[in-house]
């Protein structure tokens, strides 16, 4: 595209842009500064259009009118809450805020002003468009966040695990648990055969832990029965590597069935 | 012959974001100040 006369000459390759000017960067941050303002008050004036509201309150109190009274209450209330609900930013809280908007305002009217019904459905109308106008694409609504994923059995088998595997002397039969639970955690499907294995020997390894926590002496059978359950986990690992050999041996036998039969082999 | 769908808007959603604002601010001060305005004034 040609250069028009006005426009500054591009700058060469070989050099880095041209700093921006300070008048322009001034300009900027007052600019990001002005819209961060605008985002973070976003609706707090919203409140202001019930001011007759508030000495209405006084005066029906004055004069002792209940139903006066709790028309501007709720008018008031009702706008308050509107705004709670648009800054909350929830998807649909623009929404949600236009009918509060729209039922304080008829509220307002029927009971507080004792316009008729049609007027008062006619300016609850009214106001319910105002807010939509006023703040719809205003407000960035966001989805509430997800709830978190309840850990399963293999995090809280971990969870316990961790707390043993802090003992020193528990840490080497904990090593071995973790590589069962690391297979488990792969092959989900395998957790029915483990789950037994997995709850005698946590059970027992936690019941060990809090006995040498509370400064019992390690009698000297211990370290055998440590050697035993570390054995027995990685007996249960080579025993889930098995089942899946085997798994795979019988699709390689049928696989080659099928092709021997289709004539491909 | 086939014709382009053309998306369908609503009708206040061609309006500039400026005069939506301004319509809204004045409709709300028509309605909420007024419905307030005359519940004080009754």
């Amino acid at each position: 595209m040609d250069r028009r006369p006005w426009q500054p000459p591009p700058p060469p390759p070989w050099r880095e842009a041209a700093p921006p000017q300070p008048f322009e960067r001034i300009r900027e941050k007052l600019e990001s500064g002005f819209s961060r303002f605008r985002a973070g008050t976003r609706g707090l004036l919203l409140p202001l259009f019930t001011w007759p509201l508030f000495f209405d309150a006084i005066w029906e109190v004055a004069t002792g009118d209940t139903r006066g009274f709790l028309a501007a209450l709720l008018g008031m209330g009702l706008t308050v809450g509107a705004v709670a609900v648009l800054r909350s930013g929830r998807r649909g809280g623009t929404r949600l805020a236009a009918v509060m908007v729209g039922g304080a305002t008829g509220l307002a009217a029927a009971m507080g002003a004792g316009t008729g019904p049609v007027i008062a459905l006619l300016l609850a109308t009214g106001g319910w468009l105002g807010t939509r106008l006023l703040y719809d694409g205003a407000v960035q609504e966001m989805a509430p966040p997800a709830p978190p994923t309840p850990p399963g059995p293999i995090d809280e088998a971990r969870v316990r695990l961790a707390r043993i595997a802090a003992h020193p002397q528990l840490a080497g039969v904990s090593g071995a648990m973790a590589g069962v639970l690391d297979d488990l955690a792969a092959k989900p499907e395998r957790l029915g055969d483990a789950r037994r294995f997995l709850a005698v020997h946590l059970d027992g390894l936690d019941r060990i832990r809090d006995r040498l926590e509370a400064g019992a002496e390690p009698p000297p059978g211990l370290p055998k029965l440590l050697e035993d359950l570390t054995g027995a986990a990685d007996e249960l690992r080579e025993k889930l590597r098995a089942e899946e050999t085997a798994a795979l041996d019988i699709q390689v036998k049928v696989l080659a069935d099928r092709l021997r039969q289709e004539g491909y082999a | 012959m086939h014709r382009r769908p053309v998306p369908q808007r609503p009708l206040l959603d061609t309006l500039p974001v400026a005069a939506r604002r301004a319509l809204g601010l004045g409709m709300l001060t028509l309605t909420l100040w007024l419905a307030s305005f005359l519940a004080l004034m009754r």
